[in-house]
């Protein structure tokens, strides 16, 4: 009987021992990952996402970069005709959300429990770019109630609730940067190397473009000729990424067309027409001679409904239409966010309007500025002069100016396929047609929410449609 | 255990009383089986008397009784006997298996065997031969229609592909669905440890998908058919709540072959050779070539440099009616048009014979088994392969008179150089069929080693010749060089120790482990249409589960008529998983596949997991019975589980279950009833579900960039407050035999309800993640399952059973946090999701806009698209069924198994894409007089009148097939089929009586013969990128399922 009380003693102490172990929560730690981050660590992922974000060949090329006619497909055209993917359009929201706007209000945070303010205000620019992009593509959005753990179903704010938000952050962190202490560690910082100048010029640069978007909606001359003086003054302050020779860092235009074999990607027939018709140096860079005969030709927005694609008969073949440029395939080819050349001719359009000083003479030379900023930019800076000096090229007038401040914007933001849809959505400059056999009647005025969002969010989101009119591509937006 | 003790104790009083006896005669003799193999520990009784004896290891018995006396020979499983004493004092008896014999042994929870009569709960089983001979190398697809309510859906053909089982339709949102498998008391990992191409070197880097990717075999088909014993799926959360969390899916139970501790030497050789060819292709059009022109072709440098050699698509000129044109292969005579000819059998064509060798050598002795098997597959794709050798030994033995030791250890390597891309992909040669043109011969593809090089400037520069440039490669020399490697090693063993402290308690202590090391590379060379620059990618799994658990058990008669017993017992599981994954982007030396080839510029993704957990369990369980007829059987089990917050990760649950054996409970002879039982039973389970390791406390992620290492906050929201979810369950049934046993039943009606379902809830990406851990999901699962077998004719010579099964689940998502869908999968604009108040698994996409009267709407003579998101379609199955044919005639037996998914629907883009592409046979309708589409227009005045206007079948096709559309692709995945049929000969013993050989069969067997019913058009309606929940319902460029026919051979020395 001693031998069962041993072994019966065994047992019970092994039965007691699984029911109360100790160390359950070193268990359920990963080792793998940390709860704390240097905050510098999350800039140049915040950067990159978005640049890449917008970028994107399916996103902004597809959408943003065909729509705004710069470019054209000669196969798999439905989203030039307004026919999108929902999940990619989903995947715009989502990853600005969730890879940027996320990224930069943590960077926010933990720099200011580091005590360092300038790594905080980036951290509020970055915020800005975002959420500015977001309204933009969308319409209202989650702003105030946005990236929030604790609140799963934010509301959607007004477009101007949106657009005043990024303006007050902007405007802060050019605050914060001008008085402010710590540092960015270069490495971590893919558009300035840590240069805090520079972000202060960009946060001045940045809302002199947010109150330009909205400059038909209020009074915005006093703050923009308050930036004057304090934005960036070349294209060394370009807020780019300089993207690296091979994927999955290489620029997201020579990684589908190149890397993933998609030379359905052609030029659009309004670019190279326009371009032809001011002898623009640029048509050679942004295009490449057509594989059957060295001509450039670019293609028609549209087709691929009744008019299949490619079409021999219609000329619309993939040797038949010129795809892009070499200087625009290089994967070491930037990724713009916003660029001097852009500011130019926002300040040009501002003076054209009278929103800041110098008038006509001052529009001009903005103007000029900005083409030969770009020129420079895609490496045939030593033709601008020449361009510049062209009959009928100068601004004469105020509404001369609106049309050609605009034309030149639209060439100028070439590659930049959401910024340049939206800048042609404020504008409507140049001139376009709706693409042929369309789905809709008129360019898109705006995307999709996303597809879960009425799952998600209803409340919110039903607020927001019925405010903006449907849920449609064609609603319009309160800055159109 | 019950019956035995009983045994024992009649074999106690029965020497106690010998001596008082007078006027006997010694019997003795040999008792043996079927097989001629001794019988030890038959129970002998001199019938009417107490007296008896068993017959000892060698079969042989002695016994006093006198003539006249009539002698009782029974042994659980085989048919009693009975002999009247005359003058002989030698009595041989050979006794034959009980085919339905009542008093099943099946193994439950924890490798506890009950008699199945006491069960409370349905438990059915198949015996391992039926798995030897008609084998599916993945053991998951042997289930197949053979069992009520067991749901089985193989992904596809290729070799190494996984199977899924879910019993009792989805019992969780994102968690694993399938049922826990344990072999001989040790859970195994089921998994399959896939790489999908698009998350390299992500942690959590799942299967195969719509996407591309490695299908993998799930775990459990590295068990080895040829040591199965005899499989037991328990369905319900009663049957499972001794597993405890883990099991709230149902149990599979794998017993593996031992050594029967009384058996002599014996040699057990089986070879299964099998031949494998396309069960269906879709059927695609012969008329029209490649291009987009129907009246010219021309091939330059198949990047558009002539005219529809950029396309791969088959709307050019029409084929066979006289037309030449310069082809991809004018290449390969001078530049000369060839015939514009069709090639009906391209596909086909492309495919090799699969062939499947396995051989089993087993060696038994006294308690020891020692199994050693091969199987070599060789796949219907060129090139791809899987090997598998495993390596069984288990033994036990007795260390005195109250202590056993026994253990088993299962050594598996799977090993393979090529395994198929899945899905939507260029490394599936499926997807360039679908695209592409159907002049095409692909086998003169096949010598790519010689043919010359794609030109340079093309997508496809520097590969081999294809017949385009600017999609796709050379489909064969894809297959031979982009490769998916596998080598896997496995051991699953358990060592037990048990202790026999008293007559009525026993002590046993048990510890198991499963343990692999997984090593998978895949390859894409410099050149390859989705990598131009190569990729290598290299992933390293290591896994190890360690179950430690120690039982007390009691037994005891506390009246003649009352028994009990109890168990109390505890487990200590631990699993650690470590992995590492690395990814090459860009190689800088072609045809060197290894983690130091980088491409200059190019960062490599690393990046090293960990996964690990703990769940300690204390449990008790127990029966009473009542003089054999009624039993009342109670479980208790507390957990504590590692994943949950400290203050919420224990949990208690507990389940009952009764059975009445009406039969035995009540003089029922005259009825008819040989057996009536009737059972039912409450359960609750508690469990984890789909919450993995560290989803407590927030963590910041680290991930390496061409600049620099860069930092991001989780997509994934932590949450302290997490609980256990529960699964509460009731079933009821009966169990009948009738007619001496003719006629067999067996019903069960369950009902299951799911609640705080843990699941990462799908949250909007406004606030910065994607998705949030919460308790919050509720479903509920309701059903029938009924099983019906009957022996239509018997005789000496002949047997014909028809045994048939049927189960119908009812699923329906109750709850779902507020939010109105959880997103499970997608494929191009489908998305496969959870919807509360509907089954799980309903297919969400876009329709066309459709006129009050509910026709298509078109405009211009094309369908108009209506862009919002509708339920589709719905996954789950109506109902389950299959139809078993067994027919035994002497020395033959005969068996055919028939199959059946009755309901539930599959999105396949195959269809979409073929007829977008023009290469299904669809396609030509129309093709030289235009289609008017089916449907209405509007008139302009707000009316709808019928559709005119006709448009080129192109046109049609294009606006109507897409992937801007889902409805036009979604079809019922109805289907029924001729699973299984096989032909054995046994070879009748008086030729064997001079040879060491026992026995010998030989069998002729088949697997996926036909398919007798399907509705949707090209494709297996049993189709799945992988095992996976959401990547169920969906399909392209679908591997054909293999139709295996082959042979096999026994021999038992």
């Amino acid at each position: 009987m001693k031998n069962i009380k041993l072994i019966l003693l065994a047992f019970l102490s092994f039965t007691m021992f699984t029911g109360c172990d100790t160390n359950f929560e070193e268990i359920n730690t990963d080792p793998d990952s940390s709860t704390e981050l240097p905050a510098h660590l999350l800039l140049g992922y915040a950067q990159r996402q978005f640049t890449n974000n917008m970028h994107h060949m399916q996103r902004g090329g597809d959408m943003g970069g065909c729509w705004a006619q710069q470019w054209s497909k000669v196969q798999y055209n439905d989203e030039c005709r307004y026919v999108v993917r929902r999940g990619v359009v989903d995947g715009i929201f989502s990853n600005i959300y969730t890879l940027t706007v996320s990224e930069a209000t943590a960077m926010e945070n933990l720099a200011m429990a580091d005590g360092n303010t300038n790594l905080a205000a980036v951290g509020k620019i970055m915020q800005a770019v975002g959420y500015q992009a977001l309204t933009e593509l969308y319409g209202p959005i989650p702003f105030t109630e946005a990236i929030d753990g604790s609140n799963l179903q934010p509301v959607y704010d007004d477009e101007s609730v949106v657009f005043e938000g990024v303006i007050q952050l902007l405007t802060d962190a050019a605050d914060m940067l001008a008085s402010g202490s710590g540092s960015i560690t270069a490495s971590s910082d893919l558009w300035y190397g840590g240069d805090t100048n520079k972000w202060w010029k960009l946060a001045n640069t940045l809302k002199f473009r947010a109150l330009m978007r909205i400059s038909s909606t209020r009074a915005v001359g006093g703050e923009l000729q308050a930036l004057v003086g304090k934005m960036m003054t070349s294209n060394a302050d370009n807020a780019e990424i300089q993207y690296l020779a091979v994927s999955p860092d290489a620029n997201p235009i020579f990684e589908q067309i190149i890397d993933n074999n998609r030379p359905e990607y052609k030029i659009g027939s309004v670019m190279v027409e326009t371009l032809q018709s001011l002898n623009d140096p640029r048509l050679p860079v942004y295009a490449a001679p057509a594989v059957s005969d060295g001509a450039f030709r670019g293609k028609e927005a549209g087709y691929g409904l009744s008019t299949t694609l490619p079409n021999e008969a219609l000329g619309l073949t993939y040797a038949n239409i010129s795809g892009l440029g070499d200087f625009y395939l290089n994967p070491t080819l930037p990724g713009v966010t916003m660029s001097y050349s852009q500011l130019q001719f926002l300040m040009a359009e501002a003076a054209n309007e009278g929103y800041i000083s110098g008038g006509l003479a001052a529009a001009n030379n903005y103007y000029n500025s900005g083409i030969t900023s770009n020129m420079e930019w895609n490496g045939v800076g030593s033709a601008a002069g020449a361009y510049l000096a062209q009959d009928g090229l100068a601004i004469t007038s105020q509404n001369d100016g609106r049309t050609k401040i605009g034309t030149q914007m639209w060439i100028a933001l070439f590659g930049q396929g959401f910024e340049s849809w939206t800048e042609w959505r404020r504008t409507k400059i140049p001139a376009l047609e709706p693409a042929i056999e369309a789905d809709l009647s008129q360019i898109p005025s705006r995307m999709f929410y996303p597809t879960t969002e009425p799952s998600f969010n209803k409340t919110n989101y039903d607020d927001a449609v019925s405010r903006i009119g449907g849920d449609e591509m064609t609603s319009s937006l309160f800055w159109q | 255990m019950k019956v035995k003790n009983y045994f024992m104790m009649l074999v106690l009083l029965v020497f106690n009383f010998t001596g008082a006896l007078a006027q006997e005669k010694t019997i003795s003799g040999t008792i043996t089986d079927q097989s001629g193999l001794p019988l030890p520990g038959v129970n002998i009784i001199v019938k009417g008397t107490t007296n008896g004896t068993q017959s000892d290891f060698d079969g042989n018995y002695s016994i006093n009784a006198s003539a006249g006396d009539v002698l009782t020979f029974t042994y659980v499983g085989q048919k009693n006997v009975e002999r009247t004493i005359g003058a002989a004092n030698t009595i041989n008896i050979t006794m034959e298996e009980d085919a339905t014999a009542l008093d099943e042994v099946v193994v439950t929870a924890l490798g506890i065997k009950r008699e199945e009569k006491t069960l409370g709960y349905s438990a059915q089983g198949l015996k391992g031969d039926g798995m030897t001979e008609a084998r599916e190398s993945n053991i998951s697809n042997a289930l197949s229609g053979r069992i009520a309510g067991v749901q089985v859906t193989g992904t596809s053909g290729a070799v190494g592909a996984s199977s899924r089982i879910v019993l009792r339709g989805a019992s969780s949102i994102t968690g694993n669905n399938e049922p826990l498998y344990v072999v001989d008391g040790v859970p195994i990992n089921n998994s399959s440890n896939s790489f999908d191409p698009n998350a390299p070197a992500q942690g959590n880097a799942g299967s195969g998908g719509s996407g591309g990717g490695v299908d993998l075999p799930n775990g459990a088909a590295d068990i080895n058919p040829d040591d199965i014993e005899s499989v037991q799926v328990l369905k319900g959360p009663n049957a499972a709540a001794l597993y405890g969390l883990r099991a709230g899916n149902g149990v599979i139970v794998i017993t593996t072959k031992k050594g029967n501790a009384n058996k002599k030497f014996g040699v057990s050789i089986n070879t299964n050779i099998t031949f494998s060819d396309p069960l269906l292709l879709p059927d695609y059009q012969n008329s029209y070539g490649q291009g987009g022109d129907t009246s010219y072709f021309e091939f330059v440098d198949g990047a558009s440099g002539g005219v529809g050699d950029g396309v791969d698509e088959s709307w050019g000129p029409p084929l066979d009616v006289g037309l030449e044109f310069i082809q991809w292969n004018s290449q390969l005579n001078g530049g000369q048009p060839l015939p514009w000819r069709s090639y009906p059998d391209n596909v086909r064509d492309f495919l090799d014979t699969g062939v499947n060798i396995s051989n089993n050598v087993s060696l038994s002795n006294k308690g020891f088994r020692l199994s050693i098997g091969n199987s070599d597959q060789k796949g219907m794709i060129p090139n791809t392969e899987l090997k598998k050798i495993t390596v069984g030994v288990s033994g036990s033995l007795d260390i005195g008179e109250r202590m056993t030791a026994s253990m088993s250890v299962n050594y598996i390597n799977t090993d393979s150089d090529q395994l198929p891309v899945s899905g939507y992909n260029n490394e599936n040669p499926f997807q360039q069929f679908i695209w592409s043109g159907r002049n095409v011969d692909f086998q003169q593809l096949r010598d790519w080693e010689n043919l010359p090089l794609a030109p340079a400037g093309t997508p496809a520069a520097g590969t081999p010749l294809n017949w385009n440039h600017n999609f796709q490669n050379n489909p064969y020399w894809v297959l031979d060089t982009n490769l998916n490697t596998l080598e896997k090693d496995r051991i699953i063993g358990n060592v037990d120790l048990s202790y026999r402290i008293t007559d009525w308690m026993t002590l046993s202590a048990k510890a198991g482990v499963d343990q692999f090391s997984q090593l998978t590379t895949n390859r894409q060379a410099i050149g390859s249409n989705n990598a131009s620059n190569g990729t290598y990618n290299e992933v390293q799994r290591r896994y190890e589960e360690i179950n430690a658990s120690a039982l007390l058990n009691i037994e005891e008669k506390i009246t003649e008529d009352i028994g009990f017993s109890i168990s109390v017992g505890g487990n200590h599981m631990n699993r650690e998983r470590h992995n590492n994954f690395a990814f090459l982007p860009g190689l800088q030396l072609p045809d060197l596949y290894t983690l130091s080839n980088l491409q200059t510029g190019a960062t490599a993704s690393i990046l090293s997991q960990d996964i690990n957990s703990r769940i300690n369990s204390l449990y008790g369980f127990g029966q009473l019975s009542y003089k054999d007829f009624f039993f009342i059987d109670f479980t208790a089990r507390n957990d504590w589980a590692s994943v949950l917050p400290v203050e919420n990760n224990s949990f208690f649950y507990p389940s009952v279950s009764g059975t009445l054996i009406l039969s035995d409970a009540f003089d029922m002879s005259g009825t008819g009833f040989d057996f009536l039982k009737l059972r039912g039973g409450w359960s609750k389970v508690g469990g984890i579900g789909a919450l993995i390791p560290y989803r407590i406390n927030q963590t910041f992620g680290l991930t390496g960039t061409g600049f620099g290492s860069q930092g991001f906050s989780p997509n994934s929201q932590s949450n302290p407050n997490l609980k256990p979810e529960e699964v509460t369950g009731v079933e009821v049934g009966l169990d009948a035999k009738l007619f001496g046993n003719r006629l067999r039943l067996s019903a069960t009606y369950y009902k299951q309800d799911s609640k705080d379902l843990l699941l990462p809830l799908q949250v909007t990406q406004a606030t910065g993640f994607i998705q949030a851990w919460n308790n919050v999901a509720n479903m509920s699962n309701k059903g029938v399952e009924i099983q019906l077998g009957g022996t239509i004719l018997e005789n000496d010579d002949f047997r014909f059973d028809i045994d048939l099964n049927w189960a119908k689940n009812n699923n329906k998502v109750t709850e779902l946090g507020g939010l109105d869908t959880y997103v499970l999968g997608t494929q191009w604009g489908v998305t496969l999701e959870a919807r509360p108040g509907n089954p799980y698994g309903d297919l969400v996409g876009r329709d066309f806009e459709r006129a009050p009267n509910g026709q298509v709407v078109y405009a211009n003579g094309l369908p108009v698209i209506d862009n919002t998101q509708k339920i589709l379609g719905n996954i789950a199955p109506d109902w389950t069924g299959g139809a078993n044919f067994a027919i035994k005639y002497k020395n033959f037996d005969f068996s055919a198994l028939v199959d059946a998914k009755w309901g539930g629907d599959v999105h396949s883009m195959t269809y979409a894409w073929g007829r977008q592409t023009g290469v299904l046979e669809e396609t030509l309708i129309g093709r030289e007089t235009g289609v008017v589409g089916s449907g209405v227009m509007a008139d302009g005045n707000g009316n709808f009148v019928p559709n005119n206007v006709v448009v080129t079948a192109k046109q049609f096709n294009q606006a109507t097939y897409s992937n801007s559309v889902e409805s036009s692709a979604i079809f019922d995945a109805t289907y029924v089929k001729l699973r299984q049929m096989t032909l054995g000969y046994t070879l009748p013993k008086k030729f064997l009586k001079n040879t060491p050989i026992q026995s010998l069969k030989f069998s002729v067997v088949g697997r996926n013969l036909a398919l007798l019913y399907k509705k949707v058009p090209h494709i297996d309606p049993e189709t799945g990128f992988s095992s996976a929940n959401g990547q169920q319902g969906q399909e392209f460029g679908q591997y054909p399922s293999a139709r295996t026919i082959g042979f096999n051979v026994n021999l038992k020395f």
